[in-house]
Parts: C-alpha cells; structure tokens; sequence
C-alpha cells in the first residue's frame, strides 16, 4: 500500500508554539512519527551566566504562561545553594501567586482544547473567568505576566486586609461559574465522543518514558512534587488528585479537578497566614551548587545551579516539563487516526518555548 | 592574604543537599554501568542530563528521581573527544537530553547524531563551551549596533501619577545643575534617613 | 464593575439579548479611553533631578542596559523602548531620586532616548 508523509508543520491553527511532526500515512492511520524541534531556542541558559540578581529578571522570560514558577524555582535554587533564610509570610504570598498561575494556566489551556475541537463557544466562556484571574495577579504584582515578584530572601510586596477580601470573593464567583461551565460541557455528546478512548496511555507506558505532571496523574499514578513540602506546603495537608482512564478525556478532566483544588488552597493560606516580615534582603555571593524542583501547571521543573564565590553563577541548567513528556507521542500515536492527532498532542499541554528555552 | 605573584587557590565548591539527597561519583566507566543498572532496577525515573564546561574535561550528572521525595545524582568527567555510552536501552527518554548534551556541548555519544535545537549554519559550533562569545557572534552577524537619537525630556516624561509631581518640577532646562549645591543639599538632608525597609507600596 | 457569569444566567434568553442590546461597547481604545491600571501596576521611569547625585547605580543594576549616566557631561540618559520595568533601579537607588510610575507606555514610530 501507498504511503504518504504529512507535516504537522510548524505553523498550525491549533499549535501555540511551532513544533514539526512528520506523519507516515497509510491510508489514514498513522504508522511513523518522527519529529523536529529548534524554532524557539534563544540561549537562555547561556545569558543567565552573569550576576544572579539580573539573572531573574532572564530566567523569568523563558516562558509567558508559567513565568512565576520558572522564577521561583531558580530563586529556591539560590536560597538552597547560599543557605539564605526566609520568613514565614513570605512561604505563603509565594504559594498563593504559584496557586493562582495554576489556575489561570488550566483555564487557558482549557479554552484552547475546546477550540481545537471546535467548540468555540467554551473556549470564549473559560477565557472570560480568566480575565479575572489575571486581574488579581496585576493587583497583588504589578503585571500580568513576568511578575518581578520573588526575591532572593523574600517578596516584593504586601498583601493587605482589603486586597485579601477582594481575592476571595472574586475567587468565588470565578469558581461558581467555572462549575456550571464545567457541569454544561460534561454532558455534551461531541465532546465525550471526541475525547473519549482516544489516545489511550496505560502505566507501564507512562512509567518506561518517564511521563510527568497531570498527564501522569490521569493514568492513576499518584505522584506530585508538592508532596516533596516546598514553600507553604508541608502546612496546608496536600494530597494529590487522580483520574482514572488515560485518554484525552482523562486529562481534561483531571486539569479541572487540579483548578478547584487550587481555589482550596489558596482559601487555606489566607485562613492561616499571620502578620510579619515579608522580606529580609541578601546581598553577596553565591558559594555552592544546589538542584530544586517544582510543580509547574505543565509538570515538573528542575533547575541546577552552581555557583563560584562572586555574584556570577557558573551554571545554570533548566529543564521544562515538556522535554520529558515529548518521547511518549514517539509510541502513542502508531495506529491512530489522522484526524485525532493534533487533539492527542495538544492534550499533554505542550510549553515548546520553556522546552527549548 | 594571598602575595600578588602566587595564584589564589581555587574555592572548592559546596554541595547543598535536602536530607537524604545523595551525589555519587564513580571512578570508572565500569562502576558507573553499575550505578545505572541498580537505578534501572529500582525502576527509578531519569530526570535530566547536565553538562559542565571545566576546559580540557567535561562534567556530566545524571539526576534520577527515586519517587520517595528524594534525588540521586551521579557525577562522571569526560572526555570531549572520546565517545562515552548511550543510556538510550534503559531510559527511552534519554534520547533528547543526549542529543542537547551532544549538540550544545559537543560530548560525542554513541549512535546520537546531535542535530535537535540549533539551525544549519551553526553546524560545528558548541555554543554552552566558555570559549564561545554571545556578542562576537552577533556583531559578526548583524553588524555593530546604532545608537539612537536623544530628546531633551517633556513635562510629561517627568510626570508620575502620584500627583504630587506637578508642583516640585523644575522648568524645562533642569539639566545643568551645581554639584556642590546638590552634595550640600545631601549634607543637610543626612540626619533623617529613609527607613530601610519598604514594603514596596508606591 | 466586575460581570460575574453566575449573575447573569438567571435571565431568559430574549431579557438577556435586550438588556444587551443597549449597552455600550467594552473594547476600550486607548487613547480615547484611558487604560484603568492598578496602583501597582509598573510603567516608566521617572527620574528627580534634584535628588539624583550621578553615582550610577541604577546603571550598573539595569539587566537591560537601557540607563547611560555620564558624570564628565552631566547627563542622564534613558531608553524607554529597552525597559522592562524590573524596578531594579528603584532598589538600588540611595537617594530615592529615581521612581518607576503607574503609567501606560504608548505605542512610537522610531525609538528615541530620553535625557532627563
């Protein structure tokens, strides 16, 4: 039988970042996946060798939609690498921000698998609830995206009675419509029919590749790195959810689930933060080399630094979510159908411009 | 205090762990194949492959997640022109750390051709190596940069929307300015300082 | 005035569409209308020229390079275009002379330095 080679190319409707897939076609299933990567890559690790105070301000810039983890994360770093101390107000005005992109994150991604499918409508009602999300991260920052939040010692600015006030009952009213929205979409026959039994990932598989974040916990594995206790964590009694399943529906599923257990806890930390510090300055050197990791809405993110005595670090190495959950589509998508496989790798929510930094 | 003709020693690096965190370092290839297939039957989870310029050697670590809330990491040198081995057998999702390793870095792994995130013209170039300059690179490419034209600053460029700006200004020409005059301003305004911490709030 | 989509559904459909009917558009066209940014929100640098003591601090912390302080010429010069408001400068300086303020960049032909 013929065989035909389609791209997925670069450019594609549903594609936020460029990617190049090149699908073998043998009369509409799929029998040879092979892939390019390369069109977003900027040196990042390589600029951020100079003094870690302006080194922040680039590691921020690596992505726009999980900017505030890529910043915390390479900050814990630091404070791992120079032992510097930390007040307790601080932990959780940190935690609240990282709870608060997650949200916004889901959402997003949420109105961008409606729309591949082709449902636009949800798309625009979950972009809606969004705007005020983000409303609440301009208020508590000063930006929408790229904070310029976390600091080396602390946080950059408080949060008072009245903004607290204000948070929780926008939380609110963006977690009843949220619910409805989500309660409408469950029923609704084109989208089970879509996403149901397609792209099915059992757990030998998600174990041999060394698949991570939700796409993970849609399988069944319980497994996060908030359990490791970063931050305000190992305070506020987290556990993990699940989904059982490991197709698209799956991972939608759990993504929704993951958005109202953040709303939890962002309700948690307000209940138990206390008056205090927010920040206590460091100046100097960095003498020492440290790993860190976190929970990014996409999966795990792990930074490496190493540091020689001055404020210039020697090393820094991050590696995004993404890069690991890519080789699984290498086995996932054979014998697929041709009109499933964008929606397939779109559902492992892919961030192309963290994976090539 | 070190004399001006002798060296300074080099600062040995510190190495922070979490409790329970582990760095290993194997001697020779043998004990580290040994290390790999004890993470590979523990069904442990490769995390990321880091590569460390050190001159005439490279540094390699391997971070493995043991999924008890604790990390592994092995610390191998080698060298750039000897050919070291793939873990691609054990670990499938080595192939793309490999291949950035190979490519960024120029370590040279077997079966891995190392062509993932740089475009063709940038074939044979390891940009993460120290001896490579970002802006050589660019001016050779794009030529040195222009300065652009100055303009004197506006009323409104000297606004802030605090409102209280309008009344201090100066007239247009606040440019020259008596340096005594101001460090005798300094001296004056030196008794009360600011508080040192701010909360941040404009 | 938030519009929360909970409010809302409890009308029917035609209420809903009339009650819409004569409302006024939401897109906001900056500069006709101006932009509603929070307190915190960070825009461009302002700079007190009586305060400031040309030692160069701000310049030397700038991550994007976008300060020039000249202490031979007398002359402080800024790129508004290069900023990303990092308020870094703001950190630094002793003298609290320079400030990053709640303003909106707007949109330019040609990139044009500032000398404060």
């Amino acid at each position: 039988m013929a065989r035909t080679i389609v791209p997925f190319g670069p450019q594609h409707p549903i594609l936020a970042e460029p990617v190049r897939y090149k699908l073998e076609l043998e009369e509409e299933t799929v029998v040879g996946v092979d892939f390019e990567l390369g069109w977003m890559h900027r040196g990042i690790e390589k600029g951020a060798e100079q003094d870690y105070n302006k080194a922040i301000f680039m590691c921020e810039r690596v992505c726009g939609i999980c900017s505030g983890v890529h910043s915390m994360t390479f900050v814990g770093c630091l404070e791992k690498a120079g032992d510097i101390p930390v007040p307790d107000r601080a932990h959780y005005l940190r935690t609240i921000l990282l709870e608060l992109e997650r949200i916004h994150s889901h959402l997003l991604w949420v109105g961008i698998a409606a729309d591949a499918v082709g449902f636009q409508n949800l798309f625009m009602l979950t972009w809606r609830e969004r705007e005020h999300v983000v409303d609440l991260m301009e208020a508590m920052t000063g930006n929408r995206v790229n904070h310029s939040y976390v600091l080396p010692g602390g946080v950059r600015g408080d949060v008072d009675e009245k903004m607290a006030k204000h948070a929780l009952e926008v939380l609110g009213a963006v977690e009843a419509s949220a619910k409805y929205v989500a309660d409408q979409a469950s029923h609704d026959r084109t989208l089970i029919n879509r996403l149901k039994g397609v792209g099915i990932m059992d757990k030998a598989l998600c174990q041999r590749y060394g698949v991570i974040g939700p796409n993970m916990r849609g399988c069944g594995i319980k497994q996060d790195c908030r359990c490791d206790g970063y931050e305000a964590y190992k305070w506020l009694d987290f556990e993990p959810v699940t989904c059982d399943g490991g197709d698209n529906w799956s991972r939608v599923l759990i993504r929704v689930l993951e958005t109202f257990q953040s709303v939890e806890l962002i309700k948690k930390c307000f209940k138990q933060i206390e008056p205090g510090p927010i920040m206590e300055e460091f100046k100097g050197g960095i003498d020492g080399e440290a790993a860190y990791r976190c929970e990014a809405p996409r999966g795990e993110l792990f930074y490496f630094i190493r540091g020689n005595g001055t404020k210039s670090l020697e090393r820094v190495k991050i590696r995004a979510p993404t890069l690991s959950n890519l080789m699984v589509t290498k086995e996932l998508l054979l014998g697929e159908e041709f009109a499933n496989i964008p929606v397939t790798i779109l559902s492992f929510d892919p961030c192309f411009s963290c994976t090539e930094r | 205090m070190a004399e001006p003709s002798i060296p300074p020693k080099p600062k040995e690096i510190v190495t922070r762990t979490a409790p329970g965190e582990v760095y290993d370092a194997p001697k020779d290839l043998d004990e580290f194949k040994t290390m790999v297939k004890k993470a590979y039957k523990n069904g442990w989870r490769l995390m990321c492959i880091t590569s460390i310029d050190k001159g005439d050697r490279i540094e390699l670590i391997y971070h493995f997640d043991t999924q008890k809330f604790l990390l592994y990491h092995i610390r191998y040198m080698v060298d750039p022109d000897v050919e070291h081995v793939s873990l691609v057998d054990m670990f499938p999702s080595a192939f793309v750390f490999e291949n950035e390793v190979s490519e960024l870095m120029g370590v040279k792994i077997k079966g891995i051709a190392g062509k993932i995130f740089l475009s063709k013209d940038m074939e044979g170039m390891h940009p993460l190596r120290k001896s490579f300059k970002i802006e050589e690179m660019l001016v050779k490419l794009q030529g040195p940069e222009e300065p652009h034209p100055i303009k004197k600053a506006t009323k409104e460029d000297r606004m802030g929307m605090d409102g209280k700006k309008e009344e201090d200004l100066k007239t247009e020409d606040a440019c020259d300015f008596d340096e005594e005059e101001v460090a005798a301003k300094g001296k004056k305004d030196k008794p009360e300082k600011a508080p040192k911490k701010k909360e941040g709030d404009e | 005035m938030l519009q929360l989509h909970g409010e809302v559904i409890k009308m029917s459909l035609i209420s809903y569409s009339l009650k819409n009917l004569f409302k006024k558009p939401a897109t906001i066209i900056d500069p006709y209308r101006e932009l509603k940014t929070p307190d915190r929100y960070r825009g461009v640098l302002v700079l007190d020229r009586d305060k400031c003591i040309l030692c160069g601090l701000c310049s030397k912390a700038c991550p994007a390079n976008c300060i020039v302080v000249d202490r031979v010429a007398k002359t402080y010069v800024y790129n508004p275009v290069k900023c990303i408001a990092c308020r870094r400068c703001q950190d630094v300086c002793k003298k609290e002379a320079v400030k990053i303020v709640n303003r909106v960049r707007g949109p330019v032909y040609e990139i044009e330095c500032i000398q404060f």
